[in-house]
């Protein structure tokens, strides 16, 4: 039995049918991933734990034991997230070292439920940026054009599934880096609602914003991973108690007569034309499963950006006060006094973009400009939230483009760092606003390169988002098709 | 906002990050074009006396000591770059 592509189910019922061995599944996902290692999806690959994992997973199958929910489904988890005993880098030089003390609580859900780790995938540095060109160790290639980039900051997590690397991973989205990966690799990326996973053992970027959530190759496989990760968690007091009576969702039930709402700013200038008229394909395809599509107006949505990058950087310079080298990390061997213990221990830790976005967050944040900046970005922030509200008041959803263009070329937005956060301009959004958004293959550019659909639901409306998604996904092949080797 | 080589200095400072001259330029360049573009929320008639978004509800636990074992503090100082027996080491807080 070919054991490539498979889907989590398909792995459930090969295990349990003994078509194949959980170890035959680890060695094959093993040798796929030194394959293809030039696309540096992977900075950590737990290969003698994986195959101890799948000995013992082999023998409960053998001696008729029953096996948990996800037993010997192999996945892997993006480097930013805490994994115990493994090392975990956040993709930068100053946790070079750094192995997890514990578990995050996405982890540990995942392990109890008997989940194979493969690895730790590739990311931006401290999950900054769009393209997984500021990792420290290399960047990752897009596989549908090693000349291109995958997207960020989960770049790492996007092209180990897109490349058949794993069944699954997971990921982070703090103004996209879900989403956008998951739409420049041809893969479905979900971004849950601030609050419906637990951010214990995620290595801290934008506390108001980080949100863990799954990269899959087909919406009901995100599905089944959003059902097992969400929940409240007491170790993450922003998780919800309350959770929606239907977010564990029936796929399956009708989408007639939900109501797609198209915001003409999401289709501005700037906009390649393929990723516009394969977003305007899909639509037509939802409205011919009988949803009923509705032009709606989100003046706003041009400040959005704006929002994001005084918010977010305004709370990473805070959480990256930490790295201190003091207590782990790297630490600066010649530095004499204490402040040229921080100074040296972070100038040489930290890339530029981390840099970048540290300074920026001191100056937004430091006396005499935190009211311009700061505190106006977080009026307009409420603006913007209540702009959404009244919408989804009318529409049940949103359906936009997930980025203005396809996969561009590796440094074609390096010397210019605005250019490169304007990737981000559809999905920041979704994080400012504290909605929920998923990111579904939608079709081809002319030169062979995925494009992503996105669509954004109310706060806790994933199931939502998901039964559209999963429909769309039952009369389009998109998702099925994969990159060439 | 363009910003000048000693806002950079004090930004730096402040961050504690040391910078060489060419990347104090480097950063000049790109922190003032960065600030140009988020200014335009400056544009945003929002009176300053409105709210700002909620911040989510958060509950916190109770104030009890909960501890953490001596296998958790070795699993901890593992990870310190400079000891002493149990203790962190570091450089002299006071000169």
């Amino acid at each position: 039995m070919s054991l490539s592509y498979l889907t989590i189910n398909q792995v459930k019922q090969g295990l349990r049918n003994k078509d194949f061995s959980c170890q035959e599944l680890v060695s094959y996902y093993l040798k796929r991933i030194e394959a293809n290692q030039e696309l540096n999806a992977y900075i950590t690959v737990t290969d003698k734990q994986a195959l101890k994992q799948a000995k013992v997973v082999d023998q409960k199958i053998k001696s008729g034991e029953q096996l948990k929910l996800l037993e010997g489904v192999p996945g892997s988890i993006k480097d930013i997230i805490l994994t115990q005993g493994i090392k975990t880098t956040a993709g930068s030089k100053i946790l070079a070292n750094y192995i997890a003390p514990y578990d995050a609580t996405v982890v540990k859900k995942l392990k109890e439920l008997g989940v194979i780790i493969l690895g730790k995938n590739n990311c931006d540095e401290f999950a900054m940026g769009a393209s997984n060109e500021n990792s420290a160790f290399g960047p990752v290639l897009n596989p549908w054009d090693k000349s291109r980039v995958p997207g960020g900051s989960s770049g790492g997590s996007a092209v180990a599934v897109a490349a058949d690397l794993c069944t699954f991973s997971v990921g982070t989205d703090t103004g996209g880096s879900i989403r956008q990966p998951a739409a420049l690799a041809g893969v479905v990326g979900l971004k849950p609602t601030y609050g419906q996973v637990s951010r214990y053992g995620l290595i801290a970027m934008t506390s108001s914003l980080d949100q863990a959530g799954p990269f899959t190759r087909t919406v009901e496989e995100a599905a089944q991973i959003f059902k097992i990760i969400t929940s409240y968690n007491s170790h993450d007091a922003t998780t919800i108690t309350q959770r929606a009576k239907d977010y564990s969702p029936n796929l399956k039930d009708s989408i007639k007569d939900l109501k797609l709402g198209v915001a003409k700013e999401y289709f501005m200038k700037g906009i390649d034309p393929d990723v516009k008229n394969k977003v305007k394909e899909a639509i037509k395809e939802f409205e011919q499963l009988g949803v009923q599509v509705k032009e709606v107006s989100l003046p706003l949505t041009e400040y959005s950006l704006a929002v994001y990058y005084i918010i977010m950087p305004a709370e990473v310079s805070s959480n990256l006060a930490r790295y201190d080298g003091i207590r782990y990390g790297q630490s600066s061997q010649v530095a004499k006094t204490l402040e040229e213990l921080y100074q040296n221990s972070r100038a040489d830790g930290f890339g530029a973009e981390v840099k970048r976005r540290i300074m920026i967050g001191t100056y937004v944040l430091s006396a005499g400009y935190q009211e311009a900046y700061y505190k106006q970005a977080r009026r307009v922030q409420r603006l913007i939230q209540s702009e959404y509200q009244k919408i989804f008041k009318e529409v049940d959803a949103l359906v936009t483009p997930t980025t203005p263009t396809p996969a561009f070329r590796l440094g074609e937005k390096l010397t210019d760092p605005l250019t490169m956060y304007l990737s981000d301009i559809y999905t920041v959004a979704a994080n400012i606003a504290g909605l929920c958004g998923l990111s579904i293959p939608c079709g081809f550019s002319k030169e062979g390169l995925p494009i992503g659909l996105q669509l954004l639901g109310g706060p806790f409306t994933e199931s939502t988002i998901l039964k559209l998604g999963y429909h769309y996904q039952q009369v389009t092949k998109w998702h099925e098709k994969h990159p060439g080797a | 906002m363009s910003l000048t080589i000693q806002e950079v200095e004090h930004l730096a400072k402040l961050s504690k990050l040391k910078l060489s001259s060419e990347e104090k330029e480097k950063y000049r360049r790109e922190l003032s074009a960065i600030l140009k573009y988020v200014e335009k929320l400056q544009q945003v008639e929002v009176p300053k006396e409105s709210q700002e978004a909620p911040v989510s509800d958060s509950r916190l636990r109770d104030d009890e000591v909960i501890g953490v074992s001596s296998q958790e503090q070795d699993e901890l100082l593992k990870l310190v770059p400079e000891k002493e027996e149990r203790l962190i080491k570091t450089r002299a807080v006071f000169k």
